[in-house]
């Protein structure tokens, strides 16, 4: 099981490399949607954690408040690894 | 007929009725229409004019429209750029199309222009060449957009003022948009444009912007907003399905879906959830919207529907493509309103065409009652949750890369998403001095973020014809 501080690393690192404008820095707390994340980094993020986690997130917590921050999405991933 | 005749219509008919909303900002038609005359003047006033080609590079906005409808008002041609685009990739476009201007929503400080009245539009002109070419005038072209970047096999196809009104007048023959409709809008504006905003402001509707993607705001936005049509792809049909508050989409009499196949699971879920059956239909830019499942969308489940009234269509070569019960066949088309050219290299279109006839390169089959299923489609092209891409784009970027003898990018089959890139990657030196990370990085530098591979493969060649030394592109089925 991968612990809550490393996921938030390892979305941080991926949000900063593949989604982002270089110039944009984000840590846990960034808002992510206000920072321009749209639909199209919505299909990256996906994939990455299915790949990453093993793990499909389910299409009703695709929400606003998931999706906040990097500390909001951690802890969903976090809370489905413990299912 | 021209564009901005469209508009002015609409402004004459309904000048006090709102024409979009964005948030907590609208614009009623008349004050939509003063604003693209004042960019009208200001691109003039610095050189643009008729037969200009614009790159436009902004994100879904009352400013959007405006622009484009003032640069057709100045009788220049929109050529639109995705925002998804790294910087090399708009570089190369600027280039191959020898734009005259580009606008984009951000630049320097002391460069911003700000139009509008009450609603004032903020942008920025990067003003490159004042050479225009003499064809685009002959020919009364409005609309050049190409389906991803410039390299590789994508062509960029050529509208002119008339084939867009008259595909317009085709579509809404059986879409039936009128004053009373209200769109909620959920898709790139830079994808899609002519077919769909610019037939809501010809018939005078409302068009909503919801720049959020997820259920809980496109909902609220429905509601509130009383929206009669819902424009979106498969993605947000899925997201909107799992939604689990009672919120409904009570005042929505259509829910079209054009961009990727709709998965039957989806449109059940939706259809559970909500009792409104999603209507696909089926378009592509050369012609516009051919079909569409408006009469019998929850009995045809899967069905782009009927041919539109104001089109022909044929299968051909059907005993190519067995492997179903049905016989499939190439899809072609005729109608009014086709394209008039490819842009890279130029080929006008009648030369491509026979007897007007465009073959589309998708396969389908067509039931006893005339409803047309796609099966697969004989094109290269990508389609990632609706975004599309070649794969000779990809591996041109990949081809550069020093540790890369060459590469062949096919699509993968993704439950959720239709397709994703996958690429098979022959090295230049041995296997194990080529690292996976370094090209990856080297991609997203150069490509945006969709066409970055999710699979890279390591291989010692790839399968070519025997003659021609080109790859042998697999065929990739389309239904489960």
């Amino acid at each position: 099981m991968v612990q809550i501080e490393q996921i938030k690393e390892q979305l941080i690192f991926f949000l900063h490399n593949e989604i982002f404008d270089p110039s944009i820095q984000i840590n846990a707390d960034t808002d992510l949607l206000e920072s321009g994340f749209d639909s199209f980094s919505l299909v990256k993020l996906l994939v990455f954690i299915e790949k990453q986690y093993s793990l499909q997130v389910p299409e009703d917590k695709l929400t606003e408040d998931t999706l906040r921050n990097v500390n909001r999405l951690s802890e969903m991933i976090y809370a489905f690894q413990e299912k | 007929m021209s564009l901005k005749q469209l508009i002015r219509k609409s402004v004459q008919d309904y000048p006090g009725k709102t024409a979009i909303v964005e948030g907590d900002h609208a614009v009623t038609y008349d004050q939509l229409y003063i604003i693209i005359t004042e960019i009208a003047m200001d691109l003039k006033s610095i050189g643009m004019g008729r037969g200009s080609l614009v790159g436009l590079r902004f994100p879904n906005s009352i400013a959007y429209v405006a622009i484009t409808f003032a640069i057709w008002e100045i009788e220049a041609i929109v050529v639109p750029i995705g925002l998804e685009l790294k910087k090399t990739e708009v570089g190369d476009l600027c280039h191959t199309m020898k734009l005259n201007a580009v606008i984009q929503d951000h630049g320097p400080d002391h460069e911003v222009r700000k139009k509008g009245q009450g609603f004032p539009v903020s942008y920025f002109v990067d003003h490159r060449s004042a050479v225009i070419e003499n064809r685009y005038i002959e020919k009364d072209i409005a609309f050049i957009r190409f389906t991803s970047g410039t390299t590789g096999v994508s062509k960029g196809v050529v509208l002119s003022h008339r084939a867009i009104c008259e595909r317009i007048e085709a579509v809404n023959q059986t879409l039936r948009i009128n004053a009373d409709d209200t769109i909620l809008w959920l898709l790139s504006m830079a994808h899609h444009f002519v077919s769909t905003i610019l037939l809501y402001l010809a018939k005078s509707a409302t068009i909503v912007i919801v720049n959020k993607m997820f259920a809980g705001s496109i909902l609220d936005a429905a509601n509130r907003m009383k929206a009669t049509v819902l424009y979106a792809s498969p993605f947000h049909y899925s997201l909107l399905a799992a939604d689990t508050s009672d919120k409904m989409l009570s005042t929505v009499r259509i829910a079209l879906s054009t961009t990727i196949e709709l998965p039957d699971s989806v449109f059940h879920h939706f259809y559970k959830r909500f009792r409104l059956p999603v209507v696909q239909a089926y378009g592509i830019i050369e012609i516009g919207i051919v079909c569409m499942n408006t009469e019998e969308p929850a009995r045809k489940i899967g069905s782009v529907g009927k041919l539109l009234p104001a089109y022909e269509m044929k299968v051909k070569n059907t005993d190519c493509y067995p492997g179903e019960s049905h016989l499939c066949g190439e899809l072609w088309f005729r109608g009014p309103g086709f394209f008039d050219a490819y842009f890279s290299p130029w080929a006008d279109a009648d030369k491509i065409m026979e007897d007007g006839w465009f073959d589309t390169g998708d396969i389908g089959w067509v039931d006893t009652e005339g409803y047309v299923y796609l099966f697969a489609r004989k094109k290269d092209v990508i389609n990632i949750a609706g975004m599309k891409v070649f794969p000779q784009e990809i591996e041109a970027v990949l081809n550069m890369h020093p540790d890369v003898e060459e590469s062949y990018v096919y699509g993968l089959k993704d439950k959720r998403f239709g397709e994703l890139v996958a690429a098979d990657i022959v090295p230049k030196g041995s296997s194990e001095s080529i690292s996976r990370n370094r090209i990856l990085q080297y991609c997203r530098q150069r490509l945006a973020s969709y066409k970055i591979p999710e699979e890279i493969k390591i291989v010692e060649a790839i399968p070519k014809t025997a003659v021609t030394s080109k790859i042998v592109r697999r065929n990739r089925w389309r239904k489960e």
